[in-house]
């Protein structure tokens, strides 16, 4: 049996010894802050483009091997390097049905007089999706009828990427950026076939 | 020389095998689409009730040169036919080989016998709506036999339109001149099930420019319509900065899924998949996505900073097309995505 002295001592030094909370686990990593996305129309090359609105019109492109496109880009704020994945959708807002998507890698430049926002290059239209919604196979009509557009945006290359969207309604138009209006919007009726709109 | 015949010889036996009829003979002149070690020779059909040929006789490609042409030919019945089986024949240096059903003619024009060499047959525009039959990018002989109870049909006297491109240049080359053969062997009218459908989509706008690495593009088809449609064969197209082509179904709700049927990263001989059975669901498509690297030393078009651009010339253009075999065909029309 241990002398009482020393029972004392060792009773005081687990005491003293009581563990003591576990240190807390480092804190995850902070998910970076999502981009924030500014949808807009490509117009033509070197003009600015233009920010899109909900219910704004979305003027339909013809294509160089025939079809219309919508040609969307975006101003976005929080950017850092030089290239995105941009891509874009095309729903319609009663069925969530999406109509076309199209995406590809495309370079952002800053926007002339913001610091805090970048763009999609408007030099050239290849750097903006090309959402390809007539020739409209479909049993309802693109044009003049509210559509869900959602655009999404992907760092490349950075790290660690950061990524973010924005949704909105629209309405595609055959008015301003194609040649052949009466032909944009025969293409964009319901029900198309091969040979119609000749 | 007779180790490549004979490995040839198994690997289109091999082919066949896939395509349930191994117990045909290689057809003489090709080794199975990898390639001719001749000018590709394919008898016609037997006699009208097999089925017919079309023929693109020899023409010289001169070095430096890219020639594409295109022949009009009429379908040589006055009922409608039904084929089960179209075998595409062409000589090494082909760049591609489409055959269209001739719709409305505007620029690029002709009847049965007629050809235009170059000029026209240059602008897509011209075909824009102009229904995919069959296209074929390998070299040799191709044989493709539809599943059983699918058949192309053909109304009587159709007009088709076959298009051939040849380069001898940089990126390919064509050491015996330009040549092509097609043959169209024919199903019994009972005999068929299934109409097939084609699909022909062409993502435009692309550019990619000198130093830029993995530069993709993607965008989608929709095809089927009220019902599902089933694809069974597909080919994928670009040109030598192309660094990967991929084609995946596209739900309408869910958009492209994550499973690809389809995966090319040979430019020059891409594969020509035609034992597909991938459904796609109703108010679906595919989704098509095309991959480029070009180096920094390359120069497409000197004007746009020498990138590349769309374009059908494969030394200063690039391309991104899908082409797709699917039944039931849809009964309103074939499609056509842009």
């Amino acid at each position: 049996m241990a002398p009482r002295p020393l029972l004392a001592a060792l009773s005081l030094l687990l005491a003293c010894s009581e563990p003591e909370p576990a240190p807390l686990p480092p804190p995850p990593p902070s998910e970076p802050l999502p981009l924030v996305v500014y949808p807009a129309l490509f117009i033509r090359e070197d003009e600015p483009l233009r920010l899109l609105q909900d219910s704004d019109p979305v003027q339909l492109w013809n294509a160089t091997q025939g079809g219309h496109v919508a040609l969307i880009g975006a101003q976005i704020e929080g950017v850092d390097g030089d290239t995105i994945e941009l891509r874009a959708r095309i729903s319609d807002p009663e069925t969530g049905a999406l109509l076309a998507e199209e995406s590809r890698t495309v370079l952002v430049k800053p926007v002339p007089g913001d610091s805090t926002r970048k763009q999609t290059d408007i030099r050239t239209r290849s750097q903006v999706t090309h959402i390809p919604l007539c020739p409209n196979y479909e049993p309802t009509p693109v044009v003049d009828r509210t559509y869900r557009l959602e655009v999404r945006v992907d760092e490349l290359y950075v790290s660690p990427p950061r990524r973010g969207s924005a949704t909105l309604l629209v309405r595609p138009a055959c008015d301003e950026l194609t040649e052949e209006p009466a032909r944009c919007r025969c293409e964009c009726e319901a029900d198309y076939t091969l040979g119609k709109c000749q | 020389m007779l180790l490549l015949r004979v490995l040839g010889v198994v690997g289109w036996v091999g082919l066949l095998g896939a395509l349930g009829c191994a117990e045909e003979e290689a057809p003489p002149g090709g080794e199975g689409g990898k390639g001719p070690v001749g000018p590709v020779m394919l008898e016609p059909p037997a006699s009208p009730e097999v089925g017919w040929q079309f023929d693109v006789p020899p023409f010289e490609v001169k070095l430096g040169e890219e020639i594409q042409d295109c022949y009009f030919f009429e379908v040589p019945y006055d009922v409608p036919t039904y084929v089960h089986k179209i075998t595409l024949a062409q000589n090494e240096g082909s760049h591609h080989l489409n055959v269209f059903r001739v719709k409305t003619q505007k620029d690029l024009r002709g009847k049965h016998g007629d050809r235009v060499l170059g000029g026209e047959c240059w602008k897509s525009i011209n075909w824009a709506d102009w229904p995919l039959v069959a296209n074929m990018q390998s070299a040799g002989v191709n044989p493709w036999q539809l599943p059983e109870g699918v058949a192309h049909r053909f109304e009587p006297r159709e007009l088709l339109m076959v298009q051939t491109h040849f380069v001898n240049a940089t990126s390919q080359v064509t050491p015996l001149g330009g040549k092509a053969t097609i043959n169209f062997e024919r199903i019994a009218d009972d005999q068929v099930k299934h109409e097939l459908g084609t699909a022909f989509a062409t993502n435009q706008s692309i550019e990619i420019c000198p130093g830029q690495k993995d530069k993709r593009f993607e965008t989608s088809c929709k095809i089927a319509r009220d019902t599902p449609i089933t694809i069974v064969a597909a080919n994928g197209h670009f040109h030598s900065r192309g660094r990967r082509f991929t084609m995946a179904v596209w739900d309408p709700f869910q958009g492209a899924s994550e499973s690809m049927f389809y995966e090319s990263k040979a430019w020059n001989e891409p594969p020509f998949l035609r034992d597909l059975s991938v459904v796609v669901p109703p108010g679906g498509g595919v989704s098509y996505a095309c991959e480029y690297t070009v180096p920094p030393s390359s120069c497409g078009d000197p004007e746009k900073e020498c990138c590349f651009t769309f374009g059908p010339k494969v030394e200063q253009n690039e391309h991104c097309n899908a082409f797709l075999y699917y039944y039931p065909r849809r009964p309103d029309t074939d499609v056509n995505c842009f």
